[in-house]
C-alpha cells in the first residue's frame, strides 16, 4: 500500500514553526482567517519534519495566492485558478518534494474548477488547501461561487441569486481520498489537518474557513466558535471511513454552522505508485538507451 | 533526376517506354482496402533499398473508414517534397478518387490502373483525356479472392503489380511485406506471399503486352531510417532529456504524445494526458520549476488556451518547450490540412512585453535537430520555446539519412551554487540576465518565483523602476540569442552565388529548396534562406543574404504574409527588391508554384 511522502527525505531533527516563516510581512487585512492558516502550516511543517528546501508551497491568485512569499521552502505563486496542474506536474517529476498547493475558493472552483476533478481522481500524492472565505477579497468583495445565496456583495447589491458549491462535498465526488474541514480560528487543529493531510498517501482536499473579516465581518468567527461541531473529538463517533456518515457531513450547507475534522479518508494507490508500475511494464519495449529507441526506424 | 528518353507519345502512335529515377505514386480507395499500408510498405522498401522516399496520407473526415488516399514518392536523389503530380494512379475505384481530385494531380502521359471491378469503361474514367492517360484495368479484387480466399489481400497484390509492371524494388517490397506481418501467423504470411507473387503474375501474363509509359531505374545503396517529422521532433525532445510530456489530444500534434508516451516510461518519464490544454502547460511548467525538462504540443487551438501560461513562463523565466504542429485556421479550421497560420500567435501571444523564443524546422530531419535545440536554448536563456512545425512536416513518413544521435550537443541551466551566490537571488541584474535557478533540493536556494513584476530576490514589487530594469533584462535574453546563435540558426541552400533568392520558413522550404534546385539545372543561379530562429530574428544573417541576390521572394503558406511583415519591421527591405507571396494552406506548395513565382521575380529585371 502507499505510503505518504514516499521519497520525501525526513530530518531527525524539528525545525521550529518560526523558521518555517519568513521576514516579508503579509498584505493580509489586519484579523484576517489567512493569518491562522499560514500559522498552522508552518506548524505542521515543523511536525512533518522535512527541511524547507524539500518543500514546495504553490498558490493560485487571490488573498491565498500570496502564502509562498510568507513560507521559508520554495515557492511559486502562479495563474488564477492553475495550481493544481503546476502542483501535480511537479510532484509527479520530483517526487521527493512535499507539495503543497493553495488557492481561495474562486481560485479552485471558478476558474479553475476543471482542474480540480482531474488532481482528485489521479490522487497524487500532494496537499490541496482551499481558502474558502466565500467572497473575492483581493479584488474587494465580488461574491464567490461559495457565497450564500442572498448575501449583499460589490456585485450582488441585491443579493446573489446564485445557489452555492460546496467544496468538500465535490472533492468526495471527485473522488478525492482524502477530505477535511478545518476553521483558521483554532489553529491547533486546523495545524492537525494540515499534519493529517501530508500523512495521508494521496490527494488531501482541506476545505479551510479563513473568514473575510474586511468583506464579510466578523460572524462567521463568532458563530463557528459557539456552533461548531469537532469530528472524532470529545466523544464524537465519525468514522472517516464511512461514506455516508461523510457525506452527510460534507454536504452540510449552513457556512455559519460546520463540522470540522477528517470527513473522509480512504486509501488507494497513488498516481506515482501506478507510474511506477507503468515503468515496469514499459521497459519491456527495451533498454533506457536512445539506440535502442532508434531501432524502431529502420525500415 | 529524371532521364526521360522519351516523352508520352501521342495517342494512336507507338508508346516509349521513359527511364526514370523519380517517380510519384497515387493509391486511392475506401477505409479497409489497405491503400496506405500499400503505400507505407512501398516506403518501406525504398529505404531499405537505400532510396529516398516519402509519403503523404489523406483521409476522408470520417473517424474510421470512408476514402483513404497516399502518394509515394521515391527517387535516387534526395526528396524534398511530395511531387508535383501523378506519374502513377491506382484506383481501386472511382468514387473515392472524386474527393481526393483536388490533391492529386496528374501528370502527362500518366499511368492509371484501376480495379475491374469498379466497372466504370476507360473512356468514362474522371480523369482529362488531354493528359493522355494511359490506362490499365487490373481485377485486384477478383485475383486476391482467387488466390488467397479473400480480398483484404488486394493491397498487397498491387504492390506486386506496381513492383513489376514500373521495375519497382522487389526484393524490397517483399522483405517490407515480410517484416510487417511478421508477427502474424504463418498462414497469414504465406497468403501474402502468394498475393505478391500471383500480382506479379498477372503483370508477366495478361500485360505482357501492355502498354506502360515509364520504368523505374535505381542503384540501391546505403539503408535510410523512416519516420514522421512528429516523430523525429519527440525523438529529439528525448535526446534533449524532456521527461515529462504532458499534453490534450489534438490533430496533427496527437502523435508525438502517443510515441512519447511509449518511450518515456522506459527512461523514468512521465506522460501525462491532461484534461486541456491549459492544464498541459501547466504541468509542463510545475515539472521544469523541480528541474525536470517538460515540453507540451498542440496545435492552434490548444495554443490559445497555453497563452496565459506562456505569459506566465516568459515572465518567471521557466525553460519550457511548446510544439505547434500548425494546422489550417482560425478557430477549428481544417484540422487534418496544413498551414503556417500560427506564426503571429507564436510571436505575440500574451498580453505586456513578453519575451519569448519562436524556432523552426525545416524537414522531417531537422525535427530532431530542433527538438534538441528548442531544450537548449529554453534551458540556456530560461525561456519558452515554441516549435512551429505543421501537419505537413509532422505527419508525412519520410527517408531520413542516418544520423548521429549521440553527437548533438545538450545543454542544461545554470543551478543554484555554480556562482556562490549568497544570499540567493533568482533574477541578478548583474549577471548578464540569465541567472542560476535554484531548484528545489538546493538547500539556501528557498526562494518564491510568481507571475508579479518582482525584485531580484523574486520578491513581488510594483516599482514602476524596477520593472523598466526587470523588462529590459529579460528581453535583453533575447538579443544576446539572436547574436549568439543567429548565424548557425538561418540556414542557405541552392546556388552558391544567387541572383535570386527566395526566403521561407519551416515546412514550406523543402519545397523552396526543390524548386531552387530544378531552376538551378536550367540556369538560373536561385539561393533559399531558410531561418530557422524567427523570434528574436537573427537580421544580421538574413539581410547578408538579402544583400547577395538581386531580388527576393518571400514565402509563406498563410494569407497574410505574417513572417514577411515581422521581418519588415526588422530589417530594412527594399520593396522593389522584396516580392510577398503568400496564399492560404490547405494544399502545400508545390514546387511549380514557387518556381513560377521566381520566374515572375526574374522576368522583373
Amino acid at each position: 500500500m502507499a505510503t505518504a511522502l514516499a521519497g520525501v527525505p525526513r530530518t531527525e531533527t524539528k525545525l521550529s514553526a518560526k523558521e518555517f516563516k519568513t521576514d516579508l510581512k503579509p498584505i493580509w487585512c489586519p484579523g484576517c482567517g489567512d493569518f491562522g492558516v499560514l500559522a498552522a502550516l508552518t506548524k505542521a511543517l515543523s511536525e512533518i519534519q522535512v527541511a524547507p528546501e524539500n518543500v514546495a508551497v504553490l498558490t493560485g491568485i487571490g488573498c491565498a495566492g500570496r502564502l509562498p512569499g510568507y513560507v521559508h521552502s520554495y515557492g511559486f505563486n502562479a495563474l488564477h485558478g492553475r495550481v493544481l496542474p503546476l502542483a501535480t506536474g511537479l510532484k509527479i517529476t520530483r517526487p521527493d518534494l512535499l507539495v503543497f498547493a493553495a488557492g481561495g475558493d474562486g481560485d479552485g472552483l471558478a476558474i479553475g474548477a476543471g482542474h480540480f476533478p482531474h488532481a482528485a481522481r489521479r490522487n497524487p500524492d500532494i496537499t490541496y488547501l482551499m481558502f474558502d472565505n466565500q467572497v473575492y477579497g483581493l479584488t474587494k468583495g465580488q461574491f464567490s461561487p461559495t457565497t450564500p445565496m442572498g448575501d449583499v456583495t460589490t456585485t450582488t447589491r441585491f443579493g446573489s441569486i446564485e445557489a452555492p458549491m460546496n467544496p468538500a462535498s465535490l472533492a468526495m465526488a471527485y473522488g478525492a481520498s482524502f477530505v477535511a474541514r478545518a476553521f483558521s480560528g483554532n489553529v491547533p487543529h486546523h495545524s492537525e489537518m494540515i499534519l493529517e493531510a501530508f500523512r495521508h498517501p494521496g490527494f488531501a482536499f482541506i476545505q479551510s474557513i479563513p473568514p473575510c473579516v474586511t468583506f464579510r465581518g466578523n460572524e462567521q468567527f463568532k458563530t463557528i466558535r459557539e456552533k461548531a461541531r469537532w469530528l472524532g473529538e470529545d466523544g464524537d463517533d465519525h468514522d472517516p471511513s464511512d461514506w455516508n456518515s461523510a457525506w452527510e457531513i460534507a454536504t452540510q450547507a449552513d457556512v455559519y454552522d460546520m463540522s470540522f475534522g477528517i470527513i473522509w479518508r480512504q486509501e488507494r494507490p497513488t498516481y506515482e505508485e501506478r507510474l511506477g508500475f507503468l515503468r515496469e511494464k514499459a521497459s519491456k519495449r527495451g533498454p533506457a538507451e536512445l539506440d535502442s529507441v532508434l531501432e524502431q526506424f529502420h525500415p | 533526376m529524371p532521364d526521360t528518353t522519351a516523352a508520352p507519345s501521342p495517342a494512336g502512335t507507338e508508346l516509349v517506354r521513359r527511364t526514370t529515377d523519380d517517380i510519384v505514386i497515387g493509391i486511392v480507395g475506401s477505409g479497409g482496402d489497405g491503400v496506405i499500408s500499400s503505400g507505407e510498405l512501398l516506403v518501406s522498401a525504398a529505404a531499405a533499398e537505400g532510396l529516398y522516399a516519402t509519403i503523404l496520407k489523406s483521409f476522408g473526415p470520417q473517424i474510421r473508414g470512408g476514402e483513404s488516399s497516399c502518394r509515394v514518392r521515391i527517387s535516387q536523389d534526395e526528396v524534398l517534397s511530395y511531387g508535383d503530380r501523378l506519374d502513377v494512379l491506382v484506383a481501386l475505384n472511382w468514387a473515392d478518387f472524386a474527393r481526393f481530385r483536388e490533391e492529386l494531380a496528374l501528370a502527362p502521359g500518366v499511368l492509371v490502373i484501376y480495379d475491374t471491378k469498379d466497372g466504370t469503361p476507360p473512356e468514362e474514367i474522371p480523369v482529362d483525356p488531354a493528359l493522355e492517360p494511359v490506362v490499365l484495368q487490373v481485377p485486384f479484387h477478383e485475383l486476391a479472392t482467387e488466390t488467397t480466399g479473400s480480398s483484404l489481400s488486394k493491397n498487397i497484390l498491387l504492390l506486386g503489380v506496381l513492383g513489376e509492371l514500373l521495375g519497382l524494388p522487389m526484393e524490397g517490397i517483399a522483405g517490407a511485406v515480410e517484416r510487417k506481418f511478421r508477427r502474424k501467423s504463418d498462414e497469414v504470411r504465406a497468403a501474402n506471399r502468394k498475393a505478391l507473387d500471383a500480382g506479379r503474375a498477372y503483370v508477366l501474363g495478361e500485360l505482357a503486352d501492355a502498354p506502360v509509359p515509364l520504368s523505374f531505374a535505381y542503384e540501391t545503396g546505403e539503408p535510410k531510417l523512416l519516420m514522421t517529422g512528429n516523430e523525429a521532433l519527440a525523438f529529439g525532445a528525448l535526446k534533449a532529456g524532456c521527461r515529462l510530456y504532458a499534453g490534450y489530444p489534438i490533430t496533427p500534434s496527437s502523435d508525438v504524445m502517443e510515441w512519447l508516451a511509449n518511450e518515456l516510461p522506459r527512461f523514468g518519464g512521465t506522460m501525462m494526458q491532461t484534461e486541456d490544454e491549459i492544464a498541459a502547460i501547466g504541468m509542463c511548467i510545475g515539472a521544469s520549476f523541480g528541474g525536470i525538462k517538460a515540453m507540451t504540443s498542440t496545435a492552434g487551438p490548444g495554443l490559445s488556451l497555453m497563452t496565459e501560461f506562456l505569459g506566465l513562463a516568459s515572465m518567471a523565466e521557466i525553460p519550457l518547450v511548446i510544439a505547434d504542429i500548425q494546422r489550417v485556421g482560425p478557430s477549428t479550421g481544417i484540422p487534418t490540412k496544413t498551414e503556417q497560420c500560427d506564426f503571429a500567435h507564436a510571436v505575440h501571444a500574451g498580453p505586456g512585453d513578453t519575451p519569448r523564443v519562436v524556432i523552426a524546422p525545416y524537414d522531417v530531419a531537422d525535427c530532431f535537430h530542433v527538438g534538441v535545440e528548442a531544450f537548449n536554448i529554453a534551458e540556456e536563456y530560461q525561456t519558452p520555446v515554441l516549435i512551429l512545425s505543421d501537419q505537413y512536416l509532422g505527419q508525412r513518413k519520410e527517408s531520413v539519412v542516418p544520423f548521429d544521435i549521440h553527437g548533438w550537443p545538450v545543454v542544461n541551466r545554470r543551478t543554484f551554487g555554480e556562482n556562490g551566490d549568497e544570499p540567493y537571488r533568482r533574477y541578478r541584474l548583474d549577471d548578464g540576465h540569465v541567472s542560476p535557478m535554484a531548484i528545489p533540493g538546493q538547500a539556501g536556494g528557498e526562494h518564491t518565483i510568481s507571475g508579479l513584476e518582482h525584485v531580484e530576490t523574486g520578491d513581488p514589487t510594483s516599482s514602476a523602476t524596477v520593472h523598466a530594469r526587470m523588462t529590459a533584462r529579460r528581453h535583453a535574453k533575447l538579443d544576446r540569442l539572436a547574436r549568439e546563435r543567429g548565424a548557425d540558426l538561418v540556414r542557405t541552400f541552392g546556388a552558391q552565388s544567387p541572383e535570386l533568392g527566395i526566403v521561407c520558413w519551416g515546412s514550406t522550404s523543402a519545397q523552396a529548396r526543390e524548386s531552387a534546385r530544378r531552376l538551378n539545372r536550367e540556369g538560373l543561379a536561385v539561393g533559399v534562406c531558410v531561418p530557422q530562429l524567427l523570434c528574436p530574428l537573427p537580421a544580421e544573417p538574413i539581410a547578408e543574404f538579402l544583400a547577395s541576390v538581386e531580388r527576393a521572394v518571400w514565402i509563406e503558406l498563410n494569407h497574410q504574409g505574417q513572417f514577411y511583415h515581422w521581418a519588415r519591421g526588422r530589417l530594412d527591405l527594399d520593396p522593389a527588391h522584396a516580392r510577398l507571396y503568400a496564399r492560404s494552406g490547405g494544399t502545400p506548395f508545390s514546387v511549380q508554384e514557387i518556381v513560377d513565382q521566381v520566374l515572375a521575380l526574374a522576368e522583373k529585371a
